[in-house]
């Protein structure tokens, strides 16, 4: 019953998204958390009337959050508890350097102070404190300092760091946490400071298995310093532009790697051909490296591999009749090349593939009858390629189809009947401007779509009349123009959506703001370009759990939504104007 | 309250607190104490010792049950915050 039971503990997880594109975030400001990221970081709030009881807990630590001033050590309690409270103050961002001290000697076992404002190296202390009891710290974004790294020594236990963006660590810091071989986990996103010297600090953490070093700039000729990790699985140098063949040599022999992230780097096909003996590597990213398909020669020997992507490698046709022996495949991104119709043929046997990108290539209807035997394919990117209605009846039997981009093609109304089949579609983007009302109403029985974009096509009022059968719509863009009050209503009961988009369409009035006072689960609203007014604003006020709110060239003002905000919307966090 | 749809949970003390059987389930491991299909002397009598709880968190932890059975049917701003004071 709470207690001293042992405490379970969120996994930090480090999950890259890696379909979205090379380097992730850049900022470190605080902003990059308004959406909610994946990690649940909501503060317990007692008053908030959720459908859930709060448990006894729940209230205690609310309770305790506001009284904190009259707590000046948790010392005592079980540490499960302290450091439900500790993660609760960062939570509602509490936490300063004296109500820290509270902390002293808790035996806490996560710090996930990432972000945080305020935090400075005299927190370290605390942080230090917590000894052998210590396993993880996140001080992403921080300005701890090499010195503030000093404190650290003395928690050997520690199986995770986090310093992303921590612009103030060098090579001076990296000894400080040579000897901490515990460590499991360890990153360094950002850091233009550590170059191969401070690489060498790490040769002795023999049990690391993740290290993520993208968007070092200076670690060139560092990774033969990784050699004795014999642990590592998991290695991300994206946008290291200073990586090159040498090093890919020298990471040769890291015979448990599953994970290698070396986009926008300058390896070649050289370099790719030391990667040969890695035969547990399952996920390969080589977006932007001066590589050619010849390179696919090294990995045919890979079984294991699972994901490859080699997006915006400027590949043209020669050698890609390689790509037919990769049968292990599950992801393929070959999107921004040069190729064309012709690869296609190489890809039918691909039937392990779940997801395909070909954005942007010179694809035509020509060998699209090549796709329709990959049965497993979830996810196709066809986004500004020359495909046509004709090429989309190859695609009908692609049962599994969750995830279709057919955005700047050449896609028309009747194309669109060929997919009416393709019941467990979830997400569809039809952002071309030659799609029209008859086109939505092929789709009219995809009940399962929660994404539909329709950003440029030409869709009328009365085209709004078939997306009452799309119940499950979360997330919907209508920016072609076409669209009046009267068309807005048949949105009214799509009470999933969270995000809706319908700017430029320049005849909305605040009667439309009225119908869609009920989609109450809305996260992000943009009726930009519109007759939108600020006595319109009113009816936004049933929308509680709006985050971003877009009004753009309309009648508003920013201090009429800060009006807003501060009297209705306690979520709003992002708002334009502004 | 009739006999049969009460529980007592004692105190380290030897407090004694007869409250509903249905407020009790609101702690799963009450529940399971009391529905379990082994044999908890619990079971027969209806009684849980907690000798390691005191009087007063006791008595604070009774009225959270009833506090929540009342949620389960309203939402807070119906019924009040629960109030933990010193």
């Amino acid at each position: 019953m709470g207690g001293a039971c042992s405490r379970k503990r969120d996994q930090p997880v480090n999950e890259d998204n890696l379909n979205r594109g090379v380097c992730g975030r850049y900022t470190k400001s605080g902003s990059s958390k308004w959406l909610g990221t994946s990690i649940s970081r909501a503060p317990m709030d007692a008053s908030q009337g959720n459908r859930s009881c709060p448990s006894l807990m729940d209230l205690c630590i609310y309770k305790i959050r506001e009284d904190i001033s009259n707590h000046s050590t948790f010392s005592m309690l079980p540490r499960d508890i302290s450091q439900q409270i500790f993660d609760d103050l960062v939570c509602s961002q509490r936490l300063n350097g004296s109500i820290l001290e509270a902390f002293r000697d808790c035996a806490l076992q996560d710090l996930n102070l990432g972000e945080y404002p305020g935090f400075n190296d005299s927190w370290m202390d605390v942080v230090s404190s917590q000894g052998s009891s210590l396993l993880s710290v996140d001080l992403s974004a921080s300005d701890v300092t090499d010195r503030g790294l000093i404190y650290l020594e003395d928690c050997k236990n520690l199986q995770a760091l986090n310093f992303n963006y921590c612009d103030q660590i060098s090579d001076n810091g990296l000894p400080r946490i040579s000897g901490l071989s515990n460590l499991t986990t360890l990153s360094f996103k950002r850091n233009n400071l550590i170059t191969a010297q401070g690489l060498s600090s790490l040769s002795g953490l023999i049990n690391l298995v993740n290290l993520d070093l993208e968007i070092c700039p200076k670690i060139h000729g560092g990774l033969i310093h990784l050699k004795g990790l014999t642990m590592l699985e998991s290695l991300n140098v994206n946008c290291c532009n200073c990586i090159n063949d040498a090093d890919m040599k020298a990471i040769s022999g890291l015979a448990s790697l599953k994970k290698l992230q070396i986009a926008s780097s300058k390896v070649t096909d050289n370099g790719v051909a030391f990667l040969r003996d890695l035969k547990k590597l399952s996920l390969l990213n080589m977006e932007g490296c001066p590589v050619t398909a010849a390179c696919l020669e090294s990995l045919t020997a890979l079984d294991a591999l699972l994901y490859l992507n080699l997006g915006r490698c400027n590949l043209t046709d020669d050698g890609c009749e390689k790509f037919s022996k990769l049968q292990s495949l599950k992801v393929l991104n070959l999107g921004f090349n040069e190729i064309s119709s012709a690869i296609l043929v190489h890809l039918k046997d691909l039937t392990n593939l779940e997801s395909l990108n070909l954005d942007s290539g010179r694809i035509n209807d020509e060998g699209m009858v090549h796709l329709a035997g990959l049965f497993r394919l979830k996810c196709l990117e066809l986004s500004d390629t020359e495909v046509g209605s004709s090429g989309l009846r190859h695609l009908s039997g692609l049962l599994n189809l969750e995830s279709l981009n057919l955005s700047f093609t050449v896609v028309t109304d009747g194309g669109l009947r060929k997919l009416s089949g393709l019941s467990s579609l979830k997400s569809l983007n039809l952002d071309a401007r030659q799609i029209t009302d008859a086109g939505l109403a092929a789709l009219t029985n995809l009940t399962g779509l929660t994404h539909l974009d329709l950003f440029g096509a030409r869709i009328t009022d009365s085209g709004t009349n078939y997306l009452r059968s799309f119940k499950n719509l979360r997330s919907l863009e209508i920016c072609g123009g076409g669209l009046t009050d009267v068309g807005v209503k048949n949105i009214k009961d799509l009470t999933s959506l969270t995000l809706l988009n319908l700017s430029q369409n320049s005849h909305l009035t605040d009667k439309s703001l009225e119908s869609i006072s009920g989609l109450t689960q809305l996260v992000s609203l943009n009726m930009s370009n519109s007759r939108v007014t600020s006595a319109g604003l009113q009816h936004l006020k049933s929308l509680k759990k709006l985050k971003s709110l877009t009004l753009e060239s309309c009648k508003v003002t920013a201090n009429d939504i800060r009006k807003l905000q501060s009297t209705d919307l306690p979520n709003l966090v992002s708002f334009r104007p502004e | 309250m009739k006999k049969e749809d009460t529980v007592k949970l004692i105190s380290a003390e030897g407090f004694e607190f007869v409250i509903d059987k249905k407020a009790a389930m609101v702690s799963q491991t009450i529940r399971n104490m009391l529905t379990s299909p082994g044999s908890f002397a619990e079971t027969e009598h209806g009684e849980v010792t907690f000798p390691e709880i005191n009087t007063t968190i006791l008595e604070k932890i009774c009225q959270y049950f009833y506090w929540s059975l009342q949620y389960a049917r309203l939402f807070s701003e119906a019924i009040g915050k629960f109030g933990i004071g010193r």
